[in-house]
C-alpha cells in the first residue's frame, strides 16, 4: 500500500517522457505516464453481460462507474485469479475513466526518445498495433503500450 | 452583496411573473369568445408587482413600461377595452418588451429594446383611447403589423431567452423539498450525539446498541443523499411552459392553425438533463410546423380539420422518460427523401431500401428537405443536431410516421442522475436492481407451472395466461443457483402493454438507488440501463427490461422467440408468427 502511495505521488510529479511500468506474468509493460489518473489496488469487480472478453467488469471509483479490462485477454495470456497484489491502472483517455487490470505495479521510468525503438514486426497484428514501442531499462525490456488503441480493441471489439 | 441577492431575487421572480402573464394571455386568445376576467387579473396582478418591485429597485425604465401596460390592463378590466386579437399580439409584444428590459437590466447593459418608445406610444394611445368603438379596431390594427414584425425579429435572433439565463445560475426549490432536507438533517445530528453519548460509555453490553444506532444513522446519511439529489429534480413543466408562445407565433407567421396539446408535465428530469433538451424539443416542434403540419386550405382538402394538433407528452417508462412530439401532419415523404438522399449521394438510384431505412436518412448531416425552408427552420441546423444533442445526454430518437396522418418522434432519455425505487434480486454470485415500477408480481412458480413451447422457448402459466418465460442467467451468459424453475423466482413485468416472467434465484430487498451510467466510460450494455453503487462499495447492475426481451430475441436458442403473453389455448397457432425480424437488437 504505501508503495502505491509512492507510485502515486511520483505520477503527480511526473514531466516528460515518463512511463508507469507494470508486470503482466513475466514480461513488464509501459505506459504513458500523462495518462494514468491514478493506481487502485484491486476491489470488487462486476462483470457486465455479454461484453468482450477483455472487459472484465465494471468498478466503482468515487461514485463513478468505469470498466476494468483485462490486460492478459487483450494480449491472450492464459487468464489467471489475481492476488490481492494485483492493481487497478485507472486511465483517462479522450474523457473516458477506464480501469487497466495488472499484476503489479513497476516503477516509474524516465526514458530519452532515444532509448525507445520502434515495436518489432511481430507475427499477430492485433497486438502489434497495441504497441508504441520497445525501450531497454538495464537488462529489462519493456513494452510500451498505446493506451488509445488499446481501449479501441478493448470495448469495441465485441 | 445583499443587493446582489436581492436583484438575482428580483430578475427570477419577474421572469416568473412576465411568463405567467404570457401564458394568461394565451389562454385569454384561446378563448376569445368569452374572455375569463380572472386571466386579466392576473395579468393585471403580474404587472402591477412588477411595476412596484422594480420601482423599489430603481429600475425606472422597467418601472415606467410596466406602469403603462398597467393602464391598458386597468381598461381591459373595466370593461372599456374590447379584448381583440390586435390587442393580445399588442400585449404579447408588450411583454417581450418587458423581458428584453428585464435581460438588459440584468446585464447592466445600457441602450433601450429598439421598438420601446413606439412600444410605449401605443399602450398610452390605447390607455386614454376614446376606443372602444371604431378607434379600438384602429389601434388595433396598427398594432397587430407592429406586433408582427416584432415576432420576426424575436425569432430570428433566437436569443430572447432571459428566464433560461436565469435557471442556469441557480436552482429554485420547492419550499417542501428543503423541509424535508432540514429534518433529515436533524434526525442526523440526533443519532450522531447517541453514537457520541453511547461511545462515551462504552461497555461490552453497549455494543448492540452502538450497532443499532450506527444502522440508524446510515438510514438518514442515505436518505438525505437522496433528498439532495432529489433538489435537483425539476418537473418537465418548465421546459414545456415555454412551448405555447412558440408554436403560437410559429403558426402566426405561416398562416398556420395549431394547437399544441402538453401533457406529462410534472415528470421529473434532472436539472442538467432539463437544461440540454430545451433547444432538441424546441427544434423538433419547429420542426414539425414547418414541414408536418399544413396550411388550412390543405388539411381541409385532405379531409382534416383545418386546425393542426401539435401533441407533447412526458411519461416515465421502467429506465427511461419518454418525450414525444406529435404532429397530425402530413408525415414524411417517402419519395423526396429518397431523391434528396440520390441527390446527396447516400443512396443509389437502383436502391431499393425500406421504409426504415428511409427514414433513418433524416438523421444524416446536412440533410434537409430544403423546398419546404421556411424564414424559422432550415437555418442548417438539421436534425442531425438533435439527434446528437440527445445522444449527448445518453439518449435516442425514433420516428414514426404515417402518410398523411402525421409524423411521432420519440426522445428517451435515460434517468441518468435519477433515483429509481428499485427490488434487488440474485442470480448465482450476482446482484441485479430491478425497476419497481416494470413489476407486475412475483412468485415461485410449482413444479409443472413453467412449459416449453416448441423448442426454444418457455412460458409460465399464470391464471390461466401464458408469459413468456426468459431465464435471466441464459440471456445474461452466467451461472445461476439453480436450473429448475421451481426452485427460483419467476418476476411478471411489463414490456410494452404486455407481461413478460424473468426467472431468477431469489429476490433481495427493495430500496431506492441513485442510478449510474455505464455509457459515461464505457458504452451501452444491451439488457442493462445503468448501475448503481451498493451500501457495500460494490457496483450492481440495473436491468433494462425492453433490452432483456430483446436479448432474448437475438440469441439463437435463447428463451422466447414469441414475446406476446396469450391464452394458453391460443399458444399453438402462434407457431406462425414467431418473430423472425432477426433485428431485435439494435
Amino acid at each position: 500500500m504505501e508503495r502505491l502511495g509512492a507510485l502515486s505521488g511520483q505520477i503527480g510529479a511526473a514531466a516528460g517522457a515518463q512511463y508507469l511500468t507494470f508486470r503482466l506474468g513475466d514480461e513488464e509493460y509501459g505506459l504513458d505516464i500523462l495518462k494514468v489518473q491514478e493506481i487502485r489496488s484491486y476491489a470488487a469487480i462486476t462483470p457486465l453481460p455479454n461484453a468482450p472478453p477483455a472487459v472484465k467488469g465494471v468498478m466503482n471509483l468515487r461514485g463513478q462507474i468505469i470498466p476494468v479490462v483485462d490486460l492478459r485477454v487483450t494480449f491472450g495470456m492464459r487468464p489467471t485469479e489475481y492476488t490481492r497484489f494485483a492493481v487497478v491502472i485507472v486511465v483517462s483517455i479522450v474523457g473516458k475513466i477506464v480501469g487497466l487490470l495488472a499484476d503489479g505495479v513497476s516503477d516509474v521510468l524516465t526514458m530519452a526518445r532515444t532509448d525507445v525503438q520502434p515495436a518489432p514486426d511481430f507475427g499477430a497484428p492485433v497486438e502489434a498495433r497495441l504497441i508504441s514501442g520497445m525501450a531497454k531499462t538495464g537488462e529489462k525490456l519493456v513494452i510500451l503500450l498505446d493506451v488509445e488503441r488499446l481501449l479501441d480493441g478493448a470495448d469495441h471489439d465485441a | 452583496m445583499s443587493q446582489d441577492a436581492t436583484l438575482r431575487m428580483f430578475f427570477e421572480e419577474a421572469t416568473d411573473l412576465v411568463g405567467d402573464s404570457e401564458a394568461a394571455l394565451l389562454r385569454l386568445e384561446a378563448a376569445s369568445g368569452e374572455p375569463d376576467p380572472g386571466l386579466v387579473n392576473r395579468i393585471f396582478r403580474n404587472v402591477h408587482t412588477l411595476k412596484g418591485t422594480s420601482a423599489m429597485l430603481g429600475l425606472d425604465r422597467l418601472a415606467a413600461f410596466a406602469h403603462s401596460l398597467e393602464d391598458v390592463l386597468v381598461r381591459m378590466r373595466k370593461g372599456a377595452q374590447a379584448i381583440t386579437p390586435g390587442l393580445v399580439d399588442t400585449l404579447l409584444a408588450s411583454v417581450d418588451v418587458l423581458r428584453r428590459l428585464l435581460e438588459r437590466a440584468r446585464e447592466g447593459s445600457g441602450g433601450e429594446p429598439e421598438n420601446l418608445e413606439s412600444m410605449l406610444a401605443t399602450l398610452r394611445a390605447l390607455s386614454v383611447g376614446p376606443a372602444a368603438r371604431g378607434g379600438g379596431d384602429g389601434s388595433g390594427t396598427i398594432l397587430a403589423g407592429g406586433g408582427a414584425g416584432l415576432f420576426g425579429r424575436a425569432s430570428d435572433d433566437g436569443g430572447h431567452d432571459p428566464d433560461h439565463a436565469v435557471e442556469a445560475a441557480t436552482v429554485r426549490v420547492p419550499i417542501e423539498k428543503v423541509d424535508s432536507l432540514v429534518n433529515l438533517v436533524g434526525e442526523l445530528v440526533i443519532t450522531q450525539s447517541m453514537i457520541a453519548r453511547l461511545v462515551a460509555h462504552l461497555g461490552p453490553d453497549r455494543a448492540r446498541e452502538l450497532e443499532e444506532a450506527v444502522a440508524q444513522m446510515d438510514r438518514h446519511a442515505r436518505e438525505l443523499q437522496e433528498r439532495v439529489m432529489a433538489v435537483r429534480m425539476l418537473p418537465i413543466r418548465t421546459v414545456f411552459g415555454r412551448f405555447p408562445r412558440l408554436v403560437r407565433d410559429l403558426a402566426h407567421a405561416q398562416g398556420k392553425q395549431v394547437v399544441l396539446e402538453a401533457s406529462g408535465e410534472d415528470t421529473e428530469l434532472d436539472k442538467s438533463v432539463i437544461e440540454q433538451i430545451t433547444d432538441p424539443l424546441t427544434h423538433l416542434l419547429r420542426n414539425a410546423i414547418d414541414h408536418g403540419i399544413e396550411p388550412p386550405e390543405a388539411r381541409r382538402a385532405a379531409g382534416k380539420p383545418g386546425v393542426g394538433h401539435l401533441r407533447l407528452r412526458a411519461y416515465q417508462e421502467g429506465g427511461n422518460i419518454h418525450l414525444e412530439v406529435a404532429d397530425d401532419g402530413r408525415g414524411l415523404d417517402r419519395d423526396r427523401i429518397a431523391r434528396k438522399a440520390e441527390e446527396l449521394g447516400l443512396l443509389t438510384a437502383d436502391a431499393r431500401p425500406s421504409d426504415d431505412e428511409i427514414f433513418g436518412l433524416i438523421w444524416e448531416p446536412g440533410f434537409s428537405t430544403a423546398d419546404t425552408v421556411s424564414q424559422v427552420s432550415g437555418r442548417g441546423v438539421g436534425l442531425d443536431v438533435v439527434r446528437r444533442n440527445v445522444e449527448t445526454l445518453g439518449g435516442s430518437i425514433t420516428v414514426h410516421t404515417e402518410r398523411g396522418r402525421g409524423t411521432t418522434f420519440d426522445v428517451r432519455l435515460p434517468l441518468t442522475l435519477v433515483i429509481l425505487d428499485g427490488q434487488s434480486l440474485r442470480v448465482g454470485s450476482h446482484t441485479y436492481i430491478l425497476p419497481l415500477a416494470a413489476i407486475v408480481e412475483s412468485l415461485r412458480p410449482r413444479p409443472g407451472q413453467v412449459s416449453r413451447v416448441f423448442t426454444d422457448a418457455e412460458v409460465v402459466v399464470v391464471r390461466g395466461e401464458a408469459v413468456p418465460m426468459i431465464r435471466l442467467h441464459r440471456v445474461f451468459d452466467i451461472a445461476p443457483a439453480t436450473e429448475d424453475p421451481s426452485q427460483g423466482i419467476v418476476v411478471i413485468v411489463e414490456h410494452g402493454g404486455r407481461d413478460v416472467a424473468l426467472l431468477v434465484d431469489e429476490l433481495g430487498g427493495q430500496q431506492q438507488v441513485v442510478i449510474k451510467s455505464l455509457e459515461a466510460n464505457f458504452q451501452k450494455v444491451t439488457g442493462v440501463a445503468g448501475a448503481t453503487i451498493l451500501s457495500d462499495g460494490g457496483v450492481a447492475l440495473i436491468l433494462d427490461v425492453p433490452g432483456l426481451v430483446a436479448l432474448s430475441r437475438a440469441r439463437p436458442g435463447g428463451e422466447p422467440r414469441i414475446v406476446t403473453s396469450q391464452p394458453v389455448v391460443s399458444v399453438a397457432s402462434s407457431a406462425g408468427h414467431s418473430q423472425s425480424d432477426g433485428g431485435g437488437r439494435r
